[in-house]
C-alpha cells in the first residue's frame, strides 16, 4: 500500500485554513500523527476517507485519486472517527451485520466468519448478542474499532480510538493495530504520546495545519535532547521558576519539590542542584511546540 | 454496475432498516395511537348502520389511508435522520455502498409500519364484518382489498415518497413534517370546504367525499389521477437517489447558515435565552401558524368565517404551542449539558422561569401576530376570546409535550406524543376526555355526551384549571431533570394523577352541574 499527498489545502468558510499545502507519502506500517487541539489532524483523516472535499491538492491510494475513484478507496480503507454514535437498539452482531452489507456483496469477504473474528479479537463475543444501547463505553469504542476493520483495511485511519479505553484494553488495541500494520498503512492520531512511542514507527507533527516534523519517534525524541532538566527546590520557589522556565512536572516530597523542567542550558544555569534527564516523547512535544508559538492553537 | 449484488445491497439494507423501525417505540407510538383513532372511524360504530359491503371497505380504507398518511409522515422522515442523529454517519458514509442500494433500501425499510398497519386494518376490518354483517370472510376481503388498492396504495406511496424525497434535501424531520402536515391537511380540508369530492392538487381520492364508494363514472378520472400520481412517486425517488450527497448528512459539510449570523442583541439573559429557542422547532411552529392563518382564509363559506378563525387559532396554533415549549428543558440533556448545568449551585425555579418565559412571549407574539392578521385581513374577531383560544390549548398541549419530554429526556418523545395526543383528540372529539378535551372550540362534542360537556360555561373553567395545573406540572419539572428517588415519585404521581383527575372530572362535572 502507498499513499501519496501532495499539497493538500483544505479551507473553510469564512477563510479557516484547517490544512495547508500539505505533503506527505506513507508506506505499510503504523503511522502515528500528533498534534494540538485544532491542528487540522481530524480535518485531514476526514478528507483521506473522502468525507470532506479538499479545496486543493491530490491524494493517491494505489494509484486510485480521492475525488474522483472515491468508491474504490472506500473499499480499501476503514475508519474510525473520534466522535461517533451507533444505533442503540441493534446488537453488536446485527450493527456489524450493517456495515457488511454497506461494504456489499460483491466483495469476497465471508462476512459471517469476518464477524465473528472480529468479535473476538474486540473482545466482544460474550455480548455478541446484545443490544448496544446498553453497552458502556469502552465497549462501544471496541465496536467502533471492529467497524472499521470489517473489509479488512489496506488503509486503516483511527482517531484517538484509545481515549475511553481502561489501560489493559488500550494496550491490548495498541498491540493489535500494531500486528495490522505489517501489510498496511496504519494512521493513528491521538493526543495520548505514549500510544505514539510503544507503537508507531514513523510520526508527524501537525500543528496549524502544517507538517512540524515528520520522521521517526526517536528523531523527534532527539530534538529535545540537552533540554530537559531536574531540580529540587522548596515549595516556596516553585511561583519563581513557573515564571522563568516550563515545568512539565512536578512531584511534591517531604524535603520540598522535585520538577521536571524543559529549557536550554544557559537558561536552567540558575536552578539548584539541576541536572540533565533522557527527553520522553512528551518533553520533545511539548518543546517543539514551545519552539514555535505561532502554530500553537489558542482555542 | 452488476445489478445482481446491487438488488441484494438494496434488500439487505431495507431487511436492516426493518429491523431499525421495528424496534423503534416511537414507531410503534405513533402506529397504535393513530390505529386507535381509526378504529373509531370504522363506519360500523357510525350512528348510520345502513352501509353496504362496498361502502363500509371504501369508507374503511380511506380512514387507512389518511391515518397511513398521517404515520408516514411521521415516520419516513426519521429514516435517513436517523443516521445523522444517532452519529452513525462518518461510520456509515465511509462505506462504499451505491447511492441506489442505499437510498432505496432505507426507502422500502421505511415502509414497514404503513405495511403493518394496512396488515392490521384488513385484519380488524375484516373481524368487524363478520361480526357486524356476516358476511363470507373471502368476499369481504375482495371487496376491501379492491377499496384498498383503489384508494390506499397510490397516496401512500406518493406521501411516503414525498416526505422521504425531502428527507434527502432538508435534514431536519421536524420540518418536513409540518410541510407535508400542511399539504395534506390542506388538499383535503380545502376540498372537504369547497364541498368538492374529487381535487388534483390532492394525493388522496376519499370515497367519503362521494358518499362511501367512488362511482363507476369517475372511474377513469380517479386512475388517471393514480397514474399522475404514481409516476410523482416515481419522480421523487428519483430525486432522492440522486441528490443524496453523504456530505450533507455530514455536519462539516454544511452550507453556511446564514440564519445563524443573525445575532440578537444580548441583553442581559434574555437575548441568549432567545436563541436558544432558534431552532428547527421554531421554524415549524412557524409553518404552523401560517398554515392555521392560510387554511382559515382559505375558507368559501361567508357565513362561518369567525368559527372558522377560531378554529384555525386553536386547531393549528395547539401545534406551533407544542413545538416551542416541548424542549425546553429536555434540550440541555440531549446536548449533553445537563450535567454541568446541574451541577452549578443555580436555583432550579429561577432556571425554569427563565427557559419558560422566552417560550411563552415568543408563542404569544405567533398567537398575537395570527389574531391580528386574521383580524384585519379576514373578519373582525372578538380580540381577547381570539387570544385565549389561540394560546391557551397551545399552552396546555406544550404543557404535556414539556411533561413527556422532561420525563423521556427527549424532545421528539414529547413533540411526539403530544401529536399524537392532538390527533386522538380530532378523531374521537372528546369522547374520552371530555372535562378537559383539547379542541374544544375547533371541534364540537358528540350529542350523546349530552348538555353538560355542550356547556361553554364548563370549559372556559376547566380550560384554565388544566392550564393551572399544567403550570404547577411545569414547574415540577424543573425537579424532573434530576433522577433518583425524587424524579420517580414525581414520575409516578403524574402517571397515577393525570387519569385520576381525568375520572373525577368525569364524574364530579355533571353532578356540579344539576
Amino acid at each position: 500500500m502507498h499513499l501519496k499527498i501532495e499539497n493538500l489545502t483544505k479551507e473553510y468558510r469564512r477563510g479557516k485554513t484547517a490544512v495547508e499545502k500539505l505533503s506527505l507519502e506513507l508506506e505499510n506500517g503504523m503511522f502515528g500523527l500528533l498534534g494540538p487541539n485544532g491542528a487540522g489532524k481530524t480535518t485531514l483523516m476526514k478528507m483521506l476517507v473522502t468525507l470532506l472535499e479538499p479545496t486543493s491538492g491530490t491524494v493517491k491510494y494505489n494509484g486510485f485519486l480521492l475525488g474522483k475513484d472515491n468508491q474504490d478507496i472506500r473499499r480499501l480503507s476503514g475508519y474510525l472517527p473520534q466522535e461517533y454514535g451507533l444505533y442503540p437498539s441493534l446488537t453488536a452482531r446485527e450493527f456489524l451485520n450493517y456495515f457488511a452489507t454497506l461494504h456489499g456483496n460483491s466483495s469476497k469477504i465471508d462476512w459471517k466468519k469476518r464477524i465473528d473474528v472480529l468479535l473476538e479479537q474486540v473482545n466482544l463475543s460474550d455480548v455478541a448478542n446484545q443490544r448496544v444501547g446498553g453497552f458502556s463505553g469502552g465497549m462501544r469504542q471496541r465496536l467502533g474499532i471492529a467497524q472499521a476493520l470489517l473489509n479488512d483495511p489496506r488503509l486503516l485511519i483511527v482517531d484517538e480510538p484509545t481515549a475511553g479505553l481502561d489501560p489493559s484494553e488500550r494496550v491490548r488495541f495498541r498491540n493489535l493495530l500494531g500486528q495490522l500494520s505489517g501489510d498496511r498503512i496504519v494512521i493513528l492520531s491521538t493526543h495520548i504520546v505514549d500510544d505514539i512511542s510503544s507503537s508507531c514507527n514513523d510520526m508527524a507533527l501537525l500543528a496549524s495545519g502544517h507538517l512540524l516534523y515528520r520522521g521517526q519517534p526517536a528523531g523527534f525524541i532527539a530534538q529535545a535532547k540537552g533540554h530537559v532538566w531536574s531540580t529540587t527546590v522548596t515549595p516556596e520557589h516553585v511561583t519563581a521558576i513557573e515564571k522563568k522556565h516550563a515545568i512539565i512536572g512536578s512531584v511534591r516530597h517531604m524535603d520540598g519539590v522535585s520538577l521536571r523542567v524543559l529549557g536550554r542550558q544557559e537558561a536552567v544555569a540558575d536552578l539548584p542542584n539541576v541536572k540533565p534527564l533522557d527527553p520522553t516523547l512528551e518533553d520533545a512535544y511539548i518543546w517543539v511546540m514551545e519552539q514555535n508559538p505561532a502554530k500553537q492553537v489558542v482555542l | 454496475m452488476n445489478t445482481f449484488p446491487l438488488t441484494n445491497q438494496t434488500t439487505q439494507i431495507s431487511k436492516d432498516e426493518w429491523r431499525l423501525q421495528w424496534r423503534s417505540w416511537g414507531t410503534w407510538l405513533v402506529g397504535l395511537f393513530l390505529m386507535a383513532v381509526v378504529i373509531s372511524e370504522h363506519p360500523v360504530f357510525s350512528i348510520f348502520s345502513d352501509f353496504s359491503l362496498a361502502e363500509a371497505a371504501g369508507l374503511w380504507a380511506d380512514r387507512v389511508t389518511i391515518v397511513g398518511s398521517l404515520v408516514a409522515i411521521l415516520t419516513v422522515p426519521f429514516a435517513l435522520d436517523r443516521v445523522r442523529r444517532q452519529r452513525v454517519a462518518p461510520l456509515e458514509f465511509t462505506k462504499p455502498f451505491e447511492k441506489f442500494a442505499y437510498i432505496i433500501g432505507k426507502f422500502a425499510g421505511a415502509t414497514l409500519p404503513l405495511v403493518i398497519l394496512a396488515a392490521v386494518s384488513l385484519v380488524i376490518h375484516l373481524a368487524i364484518t363478520l361480526a357486524t354483517q356476516n358476511s363470507p370472510i373471502i368476499r369481504s376481503m375482495t371487496v376491501y382489498l379492491t377499496q384498498a388498492a383503489l384508494v390506499t396504495f397510490v397516496p401512500l406511496l406518493f406521501i411516503t415518497s414525498l416526505t422521504y424525497g425531502m428527507s434527502v434535501y432538508i435534514r431536519r424531520p421536524i420540518v418536513i413534517i409540518p410541510i407535508s402536515l400542511s399539504y395534506l391537511i390542506l388538499t383535503t380540508a380545502t376540498q372537504a370546504s369547497a364541498d368538492a369530492r374529487f381535487s388534483w392538487f390532492s394525493a388522496v381520492v376519499r370515497p367519503d367525499y362521494f358518499g362511501g364508494v367512488i362511482p363507476e363514472s369517475w372511474m377513469s378520472i380517479v386512475l388517471a389521477h393514480h397514474a399522475i400520481y404514481l409516476g410523482l412517486s416515481v419522480v421523487l425517488l428519483t430525486l432522492a437517489v440522486f441528490g443524496f450527497q453523504r456530505g450533507r448528512f455530514i455536519d462539516d459539510r454544511m452550507p453556511v447558515k446564514w440564519w445563524k449570523q443573525v445575532r440578537l442583541p444580548t441583553f442581559p439573559l434574555i437575548g441568549a435565552r432567545f436563541r436558544m429557542l432558534g431552532n428547527g422547532y421554531f421554524v415549524a411552529a412557524l409553518l404552523m401558524a401560517l398554515v392555521a392563518v392560510a387554511n382559515t382564509m382559505s375558507n368559501p363559506n361567508p357565513f362561518l368565517r369567525v368559527e372558522y378563525a377560531f378554529f384555525g387559532l386553536e386547531f393549528y396554533l395547539s401545534v406551533s404551542g407544542l413545538l416551542i415549549l416541548s424542549g425546553i428543558l429536555a434540550r440541555d440533556k440531549e446536548s449533553d449539558v445537563l450535567d454541568m448545568v446541574l451541577t452549578k449551585p443555580v436555583n432550579r425555579w429561577r432556571l425554569v422561569a427563565e427557559r419558560l418565559l422566552p417560550a411563552l412571549i415568543l408563542f404569544g407574539l405567533i398567537g398575537v401576530a395570527s389574531v391580528f392578521v386574521l383580524n384585519a385581513f379576514y373578519e373582525p374577531l372578538p380580540i381577547l376570546k381570539s387570544l385565549l383560544i389561540a394560546l391557551s390549548t397551545g399552552i396546555y398541549l406544550g404543557m404535556v409535550g414539556m411533561t413527556v419530554a422532561n420525563l423521556t429526556r427527549n424532545t421528539l418523545a414529547g413533540v411526539g406524543v403530544g401529536m399524537l395526543y392532538w390527533f386522538f383528540e380530532a378523531g374521537f372529539n372528546g369522547r374520552f376526555t371530555a372535562p378537559v378535551y383539547l379542541l374544544i372550540v375547533s371541534h364540537q362534542l358528540p350529542a350523546e355526551l349530552g348538555d353538560v360537556w355542550l356547556n361553554p360555561a364548563i370549559w372556559l373553567p376547566v380550560k384554565i384549571g388544566s392550564l393551572i395545573l399544567s403550570a404547577f406540572l411545569f414547574i415540577a419539572n424543573g425537579w424532573l431533570l434530576d433522577s433518583g428517588p425524587a424524579r420517580r415519585r414525581t414520575v409516578t404521581a403524574i402517571l397515577i394523577g393525570y387519569p385520576l383527575i381525568f375520572i373525577l372530572g368525569w364524574r364530579l362535572i355533571p353532578i356540579f352541574m344539576g
